[in-house]
Order: C-alpha cells, then sequence, then structure tokens
C-alpha cells in the first residue's frame, strides 16, 4: 500500500450510533488513517467539515436533520480537497449515483469489514473510485441518453436508443470502454490487462467519470435554474 | 288496376295545383305544336305571286316554253298518289312590267325533287332527276331568276317534279317574287328543316354516347343504356330529314327510317319502365320479339314491292309503334296518380310532347292531316332531352348530397371507435400492468420467504438459545444480507446478459473471497443475450452459485475456485451456458447432513427455475455445473 505518510484524516456522519462506531473502529483499525470525532448530523457535519477539512468524508445519506447529499454538496465549497464516499447498505445504483451527482467519489458498504473498507478507501486515495458492474451500467445508460432526461425515470428512452443525439454524453471512447468492461463484471485488473492500461489507470477513468457525471448533473440544473430566471449566466462567472 | 304493386298504393289525393299542372303537361305539347306549325310555314308579303291552281301534263316529250295542248288543271298543294313518276306543272305569269330587281322562284315543300323552267330557261334543280332522287322532301329549293327572263305580258313556269318509288310525289304552292323578300322566309323554313334537324341530331347522337358511356361505367343503372340506344336510333331515324343522296337504295333507306321509329319506341318503353323501377321481363321479351319480327317483315315486303312498303309503313308499322308508345305515357300517367312526384312529372310532359308529335306524323303519313304539315317528331328530341338532362342532373346532386352526409357520418363513427379502441387499449394496458405487479409482488413474497426471511428467523432462534455462539447468529444475519443484495442484483434490467449478472455477483463476493485467502480465478465469457432470463432464474443461479461458494468455503478445505461460464449444451443437444465452480477441496460426503441439506436447498431452485444441475465429488475436489437454457 502506497499511503502518504502523514495519516489521513476520516470523518464519518452517520446518525446510527451503533453502526457510527463500528465503522469508525473499522476504519481506526488501519493506521494510515486517522479518525475525527464521528458527526450524528448534517448541521454538526457541516461544522466538522468546515473546522477539521478532512481527507475523507464518509457519509450516510438519510441524517436525523436533512440529506446526507447537502453535505456532500458542501464539500466542494467548504473544504475542496475533501474526497466524500456515501454509505449505503446496498450499494445499490439509485443512491450511490445520486450521491455522485452531488460530488461523492464512490460508495462503501455499510457491513464492509476491515479489510473491505480500508481497500476501498486505499483506494480513493490512491485516486480511484469504488465502482460496482450495475453502477457502471446504470452511468452508461445515463450518460447515452440527452442531457436533461434521465431515463429512469423516462420510460420511453429505451438504452442507447437516442446515441444518434448524443452517443458520447461528454465521456471518451477510451472512459465508455471502461464503463462496458466494469458492467461486464470484469476486476480493474482483467480490465487493465484487456485495454493495456495499469490498474490505476483503470479506477482514475472512474474518477473522471464521476466527475463529470457530476458536473454534467450540476449543468443541468443551472440550466434549469437560468431557464425558470432563478439564476443568471454572469452571476456565475 | 294491374299495376303490380296496386294494393300498397291508393290514388293519392290530388291537389288542384297538381291538376293544373297535370293539364299543363298534356295540353302543352299541342300548344308547341301549333307554334311550331305556324313558324314552319311564314306567310310571304303581298308582293308575291303565289301559285297554287296550276296545269300539270305528264307527257315524255313536252315544251317546256309554252303551255301544252291538252292540260289539266289542279289545285296546289298537290300530292300525287298512285305511282307518278314524272309531273310538269305549267303555271302562267303575266306581268304588265318586267320587274327592276332580282326576282327568285321559292319552292317551300315539295317531294322529292324538281327542277324549274322560265319561258323555255331552265333556272336550275335540286340535283339527280333519276333514281337514285336527290332528296328534298324535307328541304325548300330556292331559285334566282335571271336579269331579263322575265318579261311583260305571258311567262310561262315549268315545274318539272319527280318522285321516288316508296314516297309519291308532292307540290305545296309556289311562290315568285323579290328575291329579298323571298329570301327572308326561305331562310326561316330552310333553319327549321335542315338547320334544326342537323342540330337535333347532332344533340342525340352526343346523348346517345354519353349514356351509354356512364352505362358502361355503372352497368347497374340500365336505364342509361335504354336511353343512350333509343337517343341512337332516333338520330339515325333523324337523317332521313337532311340526306340528299343516300349511300343506298331509296327503298333500304325507307325501310331504314322505319324501323329506327320503331327501335325507338321499344327502347323508350323499356327505359320508361326502369325508370319506374318495373322490371317486366316478360314484356321486354315480346317487345323486342315485335322489333325484330317487324323489322325482317318490312325487309322482305321491301324487297318484294317497295310500293307495298310505301302503305304498310305508315298504316301498320307506325300504327302497331304509335299504339306501343302510348303504353309509357299510360304507365306514367298512373304512376302520377298513386304517387305523384316532380320528377315523373316532367317525364310526364316529355312523354306527352314525343307522343303528341308522333300522333301528328302519324296523321300526316297516313293521310288524315294534310302532308304540307310535314313531319315533326324530331321536335320533341330537345323537350324530351332538356326533361332527362334535368332528372339527371337532380338525382346526381342528391347523390352528392347523400355521400356528404355520408362521409360526415363515417368520420364520426370511426372517431367514436377509435376513442373506444384507445379506451380498450388502456384497459388491458392497466390489466397488463396490474398483473405484473401482482405477480412481481408474489415472487418478492416467496422470496423473502425463501431467503431472507427463514435465515432472519433462524438468527431469531440462536438468540434465544443460550450458549450459542454470537459468530453464528453473525453469519446468519450476513448471510440474509447476501441473499437481500442477491435479491436486489436479480431485480437488474440485465437484458439477458448473464455475463453482466455474473460480473455483478462477482463483484459482490469478491471481498469475502479475497478475505477467506481462497485463491480465486474467474473465466466468464461473453454470451449472446439469453432471451429468457427472468429475474426469478437470475435468482436462483446467483443462489445456488452462493451456496455453492459457501459450502466450498465451509467444508472443502480448498485452496483454490475456478469460476466459469462458457457456451455448453443441454442434454437434448440445445444451446445453453454453462456455469461451472470447481475448487481442490477434498470433495464431500453426500450422506452428511449438513451438506446435504445445502444440497437438497440447490436441487429444489435448479428445478424450480428450470436450471440444469450437477454437484459432483471428484478426486481432485467438487465440481458443480449449472446448465442455462439460452433458447
Amino acid at each position: 500500500m502506497n499511503a502518504s505518510d502523514a495519516a489521513a484524516t476520516v470523518l464519518i456522519v452517520e446518525d446510527d450510533g451503533v453502526t457510527r462506531e463500528r465503522l469508525a473502529r473499522v476504519v481506526a483499525g488501519d493506521k494510515s488513517f486517522l479518525v475525527l470525532p464521528p458527526c450524528a448530523g448534517v448541521r454538526d457535519g457541516t461544522a466538522a467539515l468546515q473546522e477539521h477539512r478532512p481527507r475523507l468524508l464518509l457519509v450516510d445519506l438519510a441524517l436525523l436533520d436533512g440529506s446526507g447529499l447537502e453535505l456532500i454538496r458542501a464539500t466542494a465549497t467548504l473544504s475542496p480537497e475533501t474526497e466524500a464516499l456515501v454509505i449505503t447498505v446496498f450499494g445499490d445504483e439509485r443512491n450511490v449515483l445520486s450521491a455522485v451527482e452531488a460530488g461523492a467519489i464512490g460508495y462503501l458498504l455499510k457491513d464492509g469489514d476491515e479489510r473491505t473498507v480500508s481497500a476501498a478507501l486505499h483506494e480513493v486515495l490512491d485516486g480511484g473510485s469504488p465502482i460496482s458492474p450495475s453502477i457502471a451500467r446504470h452511468l452508461l445508460r445515463r450518460f447515452q441518453s440527452p442531457a436533461g432526461t434521465n431515463p429512469d425515470t423516462a420510460p420511453d428512452a429505451a438504452p442507447g436508443g437516442s446515441a444518434t443525439r448524443d452517443s458520447t454524453g461528454g465521456l471518451t471512447p477510451r472512459e465508455i470502454e471502461v464503463l462496458k468492461l466494469i458492467a461486464k463484471g470484469l476486476s480493474y485488473a482483467d480490465i487493465a490487462t484487456t485495454l493495456g492500461m495499469s490498474a490505476n489507470t483503470v479506477t482514475s477513468h472512474v474518477k473522471h467519470i464521476y466527475r463529470k457525471l457530476a458536473v454534467r448533473s450540476r449543468g443541468e440544473a443551472v440550466f434549469e435554474a437560468a431557464q425558470l430566471g432563478l439564476v443568471r449566466i454572469e452571476q456565475l462567472r | 288496376m294491374s299495376a303490380p304493386a296496386a294494393h300498397h298504393y291508393a290514388p293519392a289525393r290530388i291537389s288542384p295545383r297538381t291538376t293544373l299542372r297535370l293539364l299543363l303537361a298534356l295540353v302543352m305539347p299541342v300548344f308547341l305544336l301549333l307554334v311550331l306549325l305556324r313558324l314552319l310555314h311564314p306567310k310571304p308579303d303581298d308582293n308575291v305571286f303565289t301559285l297554287s291552281s296550276v296545269h300539270i301534263a305528264q307527257e315524255q316529250d313536252l315544251a317546256l316554253w309554252r303551255m301544252p295542248e291538252r292540260p289539266q288543271p289542279v289545285a296546289l298543294p298537290h300530292e300525287r298518289r298512285g305511282g307518278h313518276d314524272r309531273i310538269v306543272y305549267f303555271f302562267v305569269l303575266d306581268l304588265q312590267v318586267p320587274p327592276d330587281r332580282l326576282w327568285a322562284v321559292y319552292l317551300p315543300h315539295l317531294s322529292m325533287n324538281a327542277a324549274v323552267h322560265l319561258n323555255g330557261e331552265i333556272l336550275g334543280h335540286g340535283g339527280s332527276m333519276v333514281p337514285p332522287v336527290a332528296r328534298h322532301w324535307n328541304r325548300p329549293l330556292y331559285f334566282t331568276i335571271p336579269n331579263g327572263l322575265l318579261r311583260s305580258g305571258h311567262n310561262v313556269l315549268a315545274v318539272e317534279s319527280i318522285g321516288d318509288p316508296v314516297r309519291s310525289g308532292f307540290l305545296a304552292p309556289v311562290y315568285v317574287g323579290p328575291h329579298e323578300t323571298l329570301m327572308r322566309v326561305y331562310e326561316q323554313r330552310f333553319a327549321l328543316t335542315v338547320v334544326a334537324a342537323l342540330a337535333i341530331t347532332t344533340m342525340l347522337i352526343t346523348v346517345a354516347v354519353l349514356m351509354c358511356t356512364l352505362w358502361a361505367m355503372r352497368r347497374s343503372a340500365s336505364v342509361y343504356l335504354w336511353f343512350g340506344l333509343g337517343a341512337a336510333a332516333w338520330a339515325a331515324h333523324n337523317f332521313n330529314l337532311f340526306v340528299v343522296h343516300t349511300p343506298m337504295p331509296a327503298v333500304a333507306w325507307e325501310w331504314l327510317w322505319n324501323v329506327t321509329m320503331g327501335w325507338l319506341v321499344i327502347f323508350t318503353v323499356i327505359f320508361v319502365l326502369r325508370f319506374l323501377d318495373e322490371r317486366l321481363p316478360r314484356l321486354e321479351r315480346t317487345l323486342f320479339g315485335f322489333g325484330f319480327v317487324g323489322s325482317v317483315a318490312l325487309a322482305l315486303i321491301a324487297a318484294w314491292s317497295p310500293n307495298t312498303l310505301a302503305w304498310v309503313g305508315p298504316h301498320v308499322w307506325d300504327s302497331g309503334v304509335l299504339l306501343l308508345g302510348a303504353y309509357p305515357v299510360v304507365k306514367v300517367l298512373r304512376r302520377l296518380a298513386f304517387s305523384p312526384s316532380p320528377e315523373v312529372g316532367w317525364l310526364l310532359f316529355a312523354g306527352a310532347t314525343m307522343f303528341c308529335f308522333g300522333l301528328h306524323d302519324w296523321l300526316v303519313l297516313t293521310g288524315r292531316l294534310p302532308r304540307i304539315h310535314g313531319l315533326l317528331i324530331h321536335f320533341s328530341a330537345p323537350v324530351v332531352m332538356v326533361v332527362f338532362g334535368h332528372i339527371l342532373i337532380g338525382r346526381f346532386v342528391t347523390a352528392l348530397r347523400e355521400s356528404e352526409a355520408l362521409n360526415v357520418e363515417l368520420e364520426a363513427r370511426v372517431a367514436a371507435r377509435e376513442a373506444q379502441l384507445a379506451a380498450n387499449h388502456q384497459r388491458l394496458r392497466m390489466l397488463e400492468r396490474d398483473q405484473t405487479i401482482a405477480s412481481e409482488r408474489e415472487r418478492l413474497m416467496r422470496d423473502m420467504h425463501d431467503g431472507v426471511g427463514g435465515t432472519i428467523i433462524a438468527a431469531l432462534t440462536m438468540t434465544e438459545t443460550p450458549g450459542i455462539d454470537v459468530r453464528r447468529i453473525g453469519e446468519a444475519l450476513r448471510h440474509a444480507l447476501d441473499d437481500l443484495r442477491l435479491m436486489i442484483d436479480s431485480l437488474d434490467p440485465l437484458e439477458g446478459d448473464l455475463t453482466a449478472l455474473l460480473g455483478m455477483f462477482r463483484n459482490r463476493v469478491e471481498p469475502m473471497l479475497r478475505a477467506s485467502g481462497l485463491t480465486v480465478t474467474w473465466k466468464l465469457a461473453v454470451l449472446p443475450p439469453c432471451s429468457d432470463l427472468s429475474p426469478e432464474r437470475s435468482l436462483q443461479l446467483l443462489r445456488i452459485a452462493q451456496e455453492a461458494i459457501s459450502n466450498t468455503l465451509k467444508h472443502a478445505r480448498a485452496t483454490g475456485l475456478h469460476v466459469t461460464l462458457e457456451p455448453g449444451q443441454d442434454l437434448k443437444g440445445r444451446p445453453a451456458a454453462l456455469l461451472t465452480l470447481r475448487d481442490d477441496g477434498c470433495g464431500f460426503d453426500p450422506a452428511r447432513t449438513s451438506t446435504g441439506r445445502g444440497l437438497a436447498n440447490m436441487w429444489r431452485r435448479a428445478a424450480s427455475a428450470g436450471l440444469e444441475l450437477s454437484v459432483v465429488p471428484t478426486m481432485q475436489g467438487t465440481l458443480v455445473r449449472v446448465l442455462v437454457p439460452m433458447h
């Protein structure tokens, strides 16, 4: 493991006390991480974020005083160097993708043991992003549908049906290849061999894709707001 | 009452207004006839000599510049019944001073041809004076007198007249007078006899062609055919009115003229019957028989004796035809009495006109009316055509309106049907959706009961067992969680992608496998989409694989596990996907209870999802093979 010399600070925001304590214990098991006092809600989480500017933020979505998405969005302004990971029970695409859209870099399963959690966190520190085949498949669909429509809410949009209009959706052909192989269930190592690149490159591709999704969804939000007259474009410059 | 549908009708109560119209329809034709006769015989001015008392002579070698020695006085009009072929009429014209203007001789009505001589000089003639004689029976003759030929005192005008074998000779009063005066009356008569006949015949030919074309395009409307045939027969009949030089012998021409009148009436009767929607096939057949027999009989008579044809034609044939012509008029009158309508009223007017003019001609031909009247039936043709044109246009407009109304109604019905279909479709979709939801709900319930539910109850039971190892409870709960994840993965819309399904599974189990220290190799071939990969089959396949892996981890004491997905065949040789899980452990003893129950579970799942499963304990470890049908 190529952890940096200084231990990476980790902020955990989780409303369930037992899970919070367990997660803190699991992360603290790896000496390359320094666990900050865990938070239970959006408000103290925001304060801690501002105060500590952690390297990693592990956040649950359903918090007592709001949504974890607010916290993820806040990192962009309060602590830009923080990488956010969403804590989820199933790693299902609905929760993960909304978190990624808000700016998260990946997900962490709630029941993960010491080894898997530490592996996932190290992957993030190394510039990668945890992803599952199911999420990859949804990402492919999302990027292959025209901006502004979500294939999951627009049942008429067949997968790839509008490929002529926006077939890449801002993704490079290489990124699409990577996504397709992940969707097939190949491991990073297999993908790296198939595409002739290092495993690290594969995970950094995934990270780029996540970033693009976040930018894209922000763009859509701004576009919609401008359409509604809520924001003037000059204000954003 | 012999009308076929008489019991349906009682004679309608006829209003005074209708009575007036009825009378008008019957009287109007007589009035038209009188007007026509007056127009055909214009009275010349007083300064014209009307030559009506003359002398005739029949000798062959006559001097035409003086009166013959034994002249016979006659009065004009003079008809020569009885086969006088050639005759010369002598007129003496006494003038005190010779005219200083151009004068002319005008013969309004004659038969068949004439040559006019004045004081021994020939003024002119109407063409051939020997058979076939030029035909002028319906055509006035007019000759101008060269200057200086008329002198003061005695002038002898000789009109040499010739008949033909069938039609006897005739001469109406002759006029001599100033050219400018006579020319006017001549022109009027020429227009009414020749030009009108030409125009009427042209119209009849046009109507015949139009009606027959209409019938050809609409065979069911037979009225048009009979009307067209009638018009054609009438046109053929009319050629006699203006043709001067016939293309055949006079007898044949006369035969044709008689026969076409007969067929005109036959076609008219059939037309009227069909127009009134009365189908009398036997009567129609009889009419045709009458037409054919009559035509042949007349032909035989003509060949045998032209003179007999001259008598039989008008007296026998035309009489029969006239009687026949009365039939449709009576028919129309009766129809009008039972169900009066403007259409039938107009038809009565046309029929009455035709019959009235025909009766007039029959009276003339049989000598009951003066021959100078001439033949007039063709003048009823314009009346018939105008009336029928009126009826036809009326029917056309009605049909057009009806079709427009129908279109509107049809559109409304189509719209209603479309709405109904859309509603049905919507209802069907709702039903389908409800059914899908119900069956999916049922499946989820079954899956939960089968997997998660059972495991959680087991864990719950364990917590109530004193002295139980807490790790066993944790294991059970983890098992429940894993199964829940498999269920979620099986719900993913995979579109039959078996490779992706197992890829997801690999992603799920890999961390655990890695943690266990087992070396796992995955070889997942990319397979074509599987048409029948239902969420249920996906879930059972994943559960079988999960069970196999957990057996390997728990019991096999293996160091390596190979998972492969490749194309294969089922027992019947059909294409299938083959999933193989092979460990290098110690195999198993099927008799052992714990593995036994796990295996039984795997068999049950395979059977319920239509998968072919084989679990073989080998010397080198356990081999689990699952065949997923691809057809």
